[in-house]
């Protein structure tokens, strides 16, 4: 299927990187992925052009971010937005074929217990919920895998019944927990690692999100798959919890 | 074989680099914040200049040698000791075993970068050995080094420099002007605001890290849309947050942000902002390149 993917605006994005903002289209985020994956697995590179440094720019790319409705891709060195730049991009989207990759459907077990989620009693509290309408509404749909940003394998997902929408922490908490499960504005959110974050915290997962020994894929989740959230009481999370230990 | 750490410093960190091809992922790009420093002390002892060293901010290392390796030391300056004895440091310093190096005062900059002969041996995470603090990722045990570390040298050796590179040393200055283009964003602000972003001077604060820097200046008119959209971010942009603050990202910062930004630093200049102390003055000096 040819992706239908066409490039409305390319700004630089400082002197080394540009983003490219698309159509809208009901396929933009398959489309997205596909273009991102498409200049990972082959860089524009050996495309001749009349400047030296434009050649010497895509030549060798840094990074790629796709994100919900752009593409920011990253250079080694600085490119000027020429058009012949922008016309690279176009042709990789004209051309671009978007493969039926097998959609993982992931069973995430999640106990929503306020032992392991330190904001589910606040969240039921302002959204005035009992904890049970809480695990019932945030487990019942299927959720999509937007992007994963923020910091490693940080997954955003979109989905979440309205009735959950709860702007962002104030304040950002120092640490949380690996496997968290969160909610802010429409999204869910699962911290693959420990760190800071600002969104709700309303149940832990005890599976391991990130495996570095698979450098090729080191993420769990990806852009795209889906996502069913099973709730688990605290008993199973910590049986589950220590059969990843052993 | 070893480095036995006995005073670690505030925050000192093994840092390469940096960790590319993976902010699709959500992985920073971390690496040397002054890029410039960190290859010459590499290039000085003979290393690849992206080999992992010893990034130090703000305090300096103290630590017994347990090999044979030549050292060198680039960036912030400090007043340094051989075996208690004054040393200079401008050029390649030859430890030998049980040599005692003791880093004192800090003159000039703020970060440092101590490079040994033949780098570290320590795993690469995702293809880099660059520290990730926040997220526990890369270096020594994923965190800043300890007093008490071991850190482990893949081929200590000696090296012999015939022709020392030539190199501006960081001299103090209070005022920086730092070559910048607006930011993908800047066409939402309002053009008061930008003309004030881009004239006015800004002050680093003391928030400053390897994530962000937050600057301190008067506030900046953010645009009136009421939320943008997550996209791609890369060290240097400077986002305008809704009460009309300022932060600079830095190479730390997370891989996509929400923030409108109005200008972005040029890559070739992040080394020098990596070497700014809060209290010093920031002028951005904006091309449109277009």
């Amino acid at each position: 299927m040819i992706s239908g993917l066409k490039i409305i605006k390319m700004l630089p994005n400082g002197d080394c990187g540009i983003l490219m903002r698309f159509q809208s289209d009901a396929n933009l985020l398959v489309g997205i992925h596909a273009l991102a994956n498409d200049l990972l697995a082959n860089p524009p590179s050996g495309i001749y052009s009349k400047t030296a440094s434009t050649q010497k720019a895509l030549a060798q790319i840094v990074n790629i971010i796709p994100a919900t409705d752009s593409l920011v891709v990253v250079f080694a060195s600085p490119i000027d937005l020429k058009s012949e730049v922008l016309d690279v991009f176009k042709a990789r989207c004209e051309n671009l074929v978007v493969n039926h990759r097998y959609k993982q459907v992931h069973d995430i077990p999640v106990c929503y217990a306020a032992d392991v989620a330190s904001d589910v009693q606040v969240v039921c509290e302002r959204l005035g919920l009992s904890h049970q309408q809480l695990i019932d509404f945030h487990s019942e749909p299927i959720y999509h895998i937007d992007m994963l940003g923020f910091l490693p394998g940080f997954a955003y997902l979109s989905g979440n019944n309205s009735i959950l929408n709860l702007p962002r922490k104030n304040t950002p908490k120092l640490q949380v927990e690996a496997g968290s499960v969160a909610i802010a504005n429409q999204h869910t959110g699962i911290y693959s690692l420990s760190s800071p974050g600002g969104w709700h915290v309303i149940g832990r997962t005890p599976k391991q999100l990130l495996n570095w020994t698979d450098q090729q894929h080191p993420m769990v989740l990806n852009p795209l798959d889906e996502v069913r959230f099973r709730p688990i009481d605290l008993q199973e999370f910590k049986l589950l919890c220590e059969n990843h230990a052993n | 074989m070893q480095i036995e750490v006995i005073q670690a410093g505030s925050f000192t960190t093994i840092q390469d680099g940096g960790r590319v091809g993976y902010a699709h992922l959500g992985v920073p790009v971390s690496g040397f914040m002054d890029e410039r420093s960190a290859h010459l002390a590499n290039c000085l002892v003979g290393n690849q200049l992206g080999d992992a060293l010893l990034e130090l901010t703000w305090t300096g290392l103290e630590f017994v040698c347990h090999a044979d390796c030549s050292m060198a030391l680039a960036g912030a300056e400090f007043e340094c000791f051989l075996n208690a004895k004054p040393v200079y440091i401008d050029t390649v310093i030859q430890l030998k075993v049980g040599d005692h190096f003791k880093m004192g005062r800090l003159l000039t900059g703020v970060r440092g970068y101590m490079a040994f002969a033949g780098s570290f041996d320590l795993p690469p995470i995702a293809g880099s050995l660059s520290t990730l603090v926040v997220a526990g990722l890369g270096g020594h045990l994923g965190r800043q080094i300890e007093t008490g570390d071991l850190l482990k040298l893949r081929k200590p050796s000696l090296t012999v420099i015939k022709h020392l590179p030539f190199w501006k040393k960081l001299k103090p200055q209070s005022t920086h002007v730092i070559r910048a283009i607006p930011g993908p964003e800047f066409n939402d602000f309002k053009s008061a605001a930008v003309r004030q972003a881009f004239g006015q001077s800004y002050q680093l604060s003391h928030d400053c890290n390897r994530q962000g820097f937050r600057l301190l200046a008067e506030t900046i008119e953010s645009p009136k849309k009421i939320q943008m959209v997550s996209s791609g971010l890369v060290p240097g942009s400077l986002q305008v947050t809704p009460d009309g603050q300022t932060i600079l990202a830095m190479r730390d910062a997370q891989t996509t942000g929400g923030y409108p930004r109005i200008l972005i630093v040029n890559q070739n200049q992040l080394h020098q902002i990596a070497q700014i102390r809060p209290g010093e003055n920031i002028y951005f000096f904006v091309t449109h390149n277009q």
